[in-house]
């Protein structure tokens, strides 16, 4: 899939999202809800090269994200 | 002359056809008096009418100036009784009973004065029963028999009215003005039923004449909603398919498949012929009303252009060639099998539509999931409601609007937002319209000042004519204010709602950023009218919210819904009448098809995939292992088409080539498929893009149910035999099993079974229920075996009321030198959605194009005139249209329906979308506009679309 449309819905999402909870595990959660595997694992993918263009955030939950599929 | 009697009483004016008429309203009083009418003790709630009374009791009392849709008039003179005690005859249609109240409906004196009533009128009336379109559906035929007149002492040859002109303007219906008796009944009914107040008595005694204003029905302000036909005693106002064809002889009860009202209707035919569409009185929704779509607009369904054989065809550039259905549907799952031999399970989905019964989209959800096996379908709803459902379900714990319409007949402050009832869900809009000539109050949120901010006998107390894309901003600030003010209900919130979340969200909206004065620059409205609207919702008696795409075609779409349900646990508004949060559901099965499992990430009834325990219930029912992931959305199939790993798509009743954001890309990746199967009634804009071409049923031929937007499940009952020969949910299981996984029912019956086995919230919904109660709104199981008309009455579905912190964030969609305006669209009454249906009706007379409204300082600015050409340009695309001038838009924003293909509205609107759920967002474009030079598209001219009609 398009990684800019990927980059652009996560950053989309952890400006908006604002559930309670710590931020990372909130980003996780929807994404782990909402996304196919295959657009977790391209946007991991983006992330591991160039994360700067990524807040903390989005890259924590990437991790966990990651984590989880790995295992 | 002749007069053809045929006595009746409130029973049907032919058997089997109509519905019984009581005269007047049903009393909803409590309280049950004691009345003896004719020698029989009867009783009856308070305040109900003698006439009433009797026709209930079967002593029906003759009458023509009264109909139980109507409040009473009495001025026909007709249904005079007597009573014990009393001086003179009362109209039994205005005398309410009394307890103890001796009535008498038939004696000597009576008769006589009826039948000089009666006489009068026939005096002035044309004396050809036997060839009148009403023949044998005609009051004042019936009660002349009734009365038993059989001489005219008058004559008929001093002045009369028998060579008034008729008009014909209408293209759905003559009126007929020697025919009319001045009952008033049509006037009420506009004033009372629909609130158009398009109809007046204009003159005087003799000359006292039913006016539409201005020339003629077609110039006036009637909006066709059918209400005075439906209402006229006589052949006055007379469908002109009933002047055609003939009196109908059979009736059959189904739903409307236009918006999500969902009104039901009475199907008349003669044989098989359809003759007329007739709004039910018991219709749950709508209540005896219609508007000119559902009431008028099913021409469509025998149209020529629709497609009845299956086609096939190798490349997208090739002729299309017709073939058996076993043909079809080889040749669709042989390439489908072949694209995922080649590409993987993962290269193929579907997406399920609105327009489809319950029992279609479920099995078109049930075929991707274990056929295709994978979760790859999407549902038309993903580009209209889907952050309905993400922010009801997230703060409520339900994915669908609180309420049933009649709610609203309770709500004292409406707080309408993005939406245009009157013109987008018209029947909902004239019972709102009922509502504020009550007194409710209305507050109007919108870019765009709707009729309902001012027209006849309504005026809103605020319009917020907020900035397109600033929704949240407002909806903030209209909180801050009930906050800060200390204007919260705090004992609903601490008994129903989380009390920590709630203290979260208090910090946060009372922040200085969320407060009026700085909405005021981002949002262009001013902070003391945001104040004074949220006091007024917040102290103005029972809140309502009613919304629509203006709140969910955003980039911030989910976060305004949950705005929204923040707002009304903030003021107390929610589970019981007159409050709540309510979505105006776009098309007739937005809601059915999210309950049916249409999301990819959810099965039925909003269950997650990832929850083993719910999809063990499905692998055993449907004895197949399903994915634990969430498939791909509508715009995620499309984007990867275009990078090759999404090759195959199933499109079940729905025109994304027109109604989706940014045509070129949707072409585009249509084009890059290896397989497009359509199955639609027309060959729409996406067919173009096809390869299979299965042809659908329309709602006539349907056999299944609808779910509308106040969770109601209406059945949906053919009327005729499914003109392709199948049914869709056949045509769809035949799919699936060719693909491979076995799938059978004998009628649609079984699927609904079906889903009411694995579907909590269906669990007591069956056709012979629905056929026994009507409708149903869910859930409807063992707790609430008759439905659920109003939800979280005693607690919210998900336990406590969830506060969400809703920070605004502006799309990144903005005016700038370039393109310094903001387009956002909408739709008209008189044309549905893409106009598949709507355009191939004689609907088209009153919308032949779309048009781009504009304010007078941004048209002179360019040199634009009023009706000129323009081109509309956004980054994405190009498009021409004509200009309307108006004040309806304020000076930056302009608007357009999208309702005709070459008006190429999606042509250009951008890839933005919901931040939670990928919703478009339709609603807010950066354009520019300028004078289309004289190659700009031909025009769509009113003579070319009536030819193609």
């Amino acid at each position: 899939m398009d990684v800019n449309r990927l980059k652009m819905m996560v950053i989309q999402i952890d400006q908006n999202i604002a559930f309670a909870g710590p931020k990372a595990e909130v980003i996780a959660t929807h994404l782990r809800k909402f996304w196919t595997p295959q657009m977790r694992k391209d946007i991991f993918q983006e992330i591991e090269k160039n994360p700067a263009d990524f807040s903390q955030d989005v890259q924590a939950a990437l991790k966990l994200l990651h984590g989880e599929a790995k295992a | 002359m002749t007069l053809l009697s045929d006595p009746r009483g409130v029973a049907p004016i032919r058997d089997g056809i109509g519905e019984p008429d009581y005269g007047t309203p049903k009393s909803t009083s409590d309280v049950i008096v004691s009345v003896t009418i004719d020698g029989a003790t009867v009783q009856v709630p308070a305040g109900t009418s003698i006439m009433r009374a009797a026709g209930e009791n079967g002593c029906a009392i003759p009458k023509l100036c009264a109909t139980d849709s109507l409040e009473p008039f009495g001025s026909c003179r007709m249904c005079l009784v007597e009573v014990d005690g009393r001086k003179g005859t009362p109209a039994s249609c205005t005398t309410p009973v009394e307890d103890g109240m001796v009535v008498r409906t038939q004696t000597p004196k009576l008769g006589k004065l009826r039948r000089n009533v009666m006489e009068l009128y026939i005096s002035d009336h044309p004396l050809e029963c036997l060839t009148c379109a009403a023949n044998g559906d005609c009051e004042l035929q019936d009660m002349a028999g009734v009365v038993g007149l059989r001489d005219v002492r008058y004559g008929y040859e001093g002045e009369n009215h028998l060579g008034a002109e008729k008009d014909q303007s209408n293209p759905y219906f003559d009126f007929d003005s020697s025919k009319c008796i001045v009952c008033n009944r049509c006037v009420r009914a506009c004033d009372q039923i629909q609130g158009t107040l398009a109809l007046t008595i204009e003159g005087r005694g003799f000359n006292s004449k039913v006016s539409p204003g201005g020339l003629n029905f077609l110039s006036s302000e009637c909006v066709s909603c059918g209400a005075c036909v439906q209402a006229c005693p006589t052949g006055t106002l007379e469908e002109k398919s009933v002047i055609e064809l003939g009196m109908p002889t059979r009736t059959v009860q189904t739903t409307c498949a236009y918006c999500g009202v969902g009104c039901t209707f009475n199907a008349e035919l003669r044989g098989d012929e359809l003759i007329r569409m007739v709004p039910a009185k018991t219709g749950g929704a709508n209540e005896g009303h219609s508007c000119v779509k559902g009431r008028f607009a099913f021409g469509y369904a025998s149209h020529k252009d629709r497609v009845l054989e299956p086609m096939i065809r190798e490349k997208i550039t090739d002729e299309w060639t017709k073939v058996s259905w076993d043909e079809a549907i080889s040749y669709a799952a042989n390439k489908f099998k072949a694209i995922q031999a080649k590409y993987g399970d993962n290269s193929i989905g579907g997406v399920t539509s609105s327009r489809c019964t319950n029992e279609e989209i479920f099995t078109v959800q049930k075929m991707i999931r274990t056929a295709f096996g994978n979760n790859n379908v999407d549902t038309c709803a993903r580009v209209c409601h889907s952050p309905t459902g993400f922010g009801l379900s997230s703060t409520f714990g339900t994915s669908a609007g609180t309420q049933d319409f009649k709610s609203v007949n309770k709500s004292d402050v409406i707080l309408l937002i993005g939406a245009n009832p009157t013109d987008a869900h018209p029947v909902f809009g004239s019972r709102m319209k009922r509502r504020l000539r009550q007194g409710a109050k209305l507050i109007v949120v919108d870019p765009r000042k709707l009729d309902l901010v001012e027209s006849a006998h309504i005026k809103a107390q605020h319009h917020l004519q907020l900035q397109p894309g600033t929704n949240v901003a407002i909806i903030n600030a209209l909180a801050h204010v009930i906050v800060t003010e200390g204007l919260v209900d705090q004992e609903f919130i601490n008994e129903r709602c989380d009390t920590e979340a709630f203290a979260r969200w208090m910090k946060f909206i009372a922040l200085p950023e969320n407060s009026p004065e700085v909405v005021q620059s981002q949002s262009g409205v001013p902070a003391q009218e945001l104040r004074e609207a949220a006091r007024l919702f917040a102290t103005g008696g029972n809140g309502a919210i009613y919304y629509g795409l203006g709140v969910t075609e955003h980039s911030q779409g989910s976060t305004m819904v949950m705005g929204m349900a923040n707002l009304a646990m903030a003021t107390g508004n929610i589970g019981r009448e007159g409050v709540g949060v309510n979505p105006l559901r776009g098309q007739n099965n937005v809601q059915g098809s999210c309950d049916m499992g249409s999301f990819p990430h959810e099965l039925s009834g909003y269950r997650h995939v990832s929850d083993d325990a719910v999809r063990e219930q499905f692998e055993t029912l449907w004895d197949v292992k399903l994915l634990p992931d969430p498939g791909m959305r509508i715009p995620n199939m499309l984007d990867n088409a275009l990078s090759g790993e999404f090759r195959g798509m199933f499109v079940h009743g729905e025109d994304i080539a027109q109604s989706d954001p940014n045509t070129k890309h949707v072409m585009a990746a249509l084009e890059a498929m290896d397989l497009v199967v359509v199955q639609d009634l027309f060959i729409n804009e996406t067919a173009n893009f096809a390869h299979v071409f299965l042809p659908g049923t329309s709602f006539l031929e349907k056999d299944g149910t609808f779910t509308n937007a106040e969770r109601r499940i209406n059945r949906v009952r053919p009327v005729m035999a499914p003109k392709n020969g199948k049914q869709e949910w056949q045509i769809i299981s035949e799919l699936a099993t060719a693909m491979g996984y076995p799938m059978h029912y004998d009628n649609a019956a079984q699927i609904m079974d079906e889903i009411a086995s694995i579907t909590p919230t269906f669990a007591n919904v069956s056709f012979e229920l629905l056929d026994r109660v009507g409708s149903l709104q869910w859930p409807v199981n063992a707790a609430a075996p008759a439905g659920t008309p109003i939800m979280h009455v005693d607690g919210f579905v998900r336990g406590k009321g969830l506060f969400i912190e809703t920070p605004f964030v502006p799309t990144e969609e903005r005016a700038n030198r370039k393109f310094p305006l903001l387009l956002t669209t909408g739709r008209i009454l008189s044309q549905y959605n893409v106009g598949a249906q709507t355009r191939r009706t004689a609907n088209s007379i009153w919308h032949h194009e779309d048009v781009l409204e504009l304010h007078e300082s941004d048209a002179q600015m360019r040199g634009i005139k009023d009706g000129q050409k323009i081109s509309i340009s956004s980054r994405i695309g190009e498009t021409t249209m004509r200009a309307k001038i108006t004040d309806r838009v304020p000076a930056g924003v302009v608007y357009t329906t999208f309702h005709y293909p070459v008006s190429g509205a999606n042509v250009i609107t951008t890839e933005y979308s919901d931040w939670a759920t990928n919703c478009p967002e339709y609603k807010v474009t950066a354009v520019e506009i300028r004078p289309a030079d004289s190659s700009a598209d031909a025009d769509n001219s009113l003579d070319d679309v009536l030819m193609k009609v």
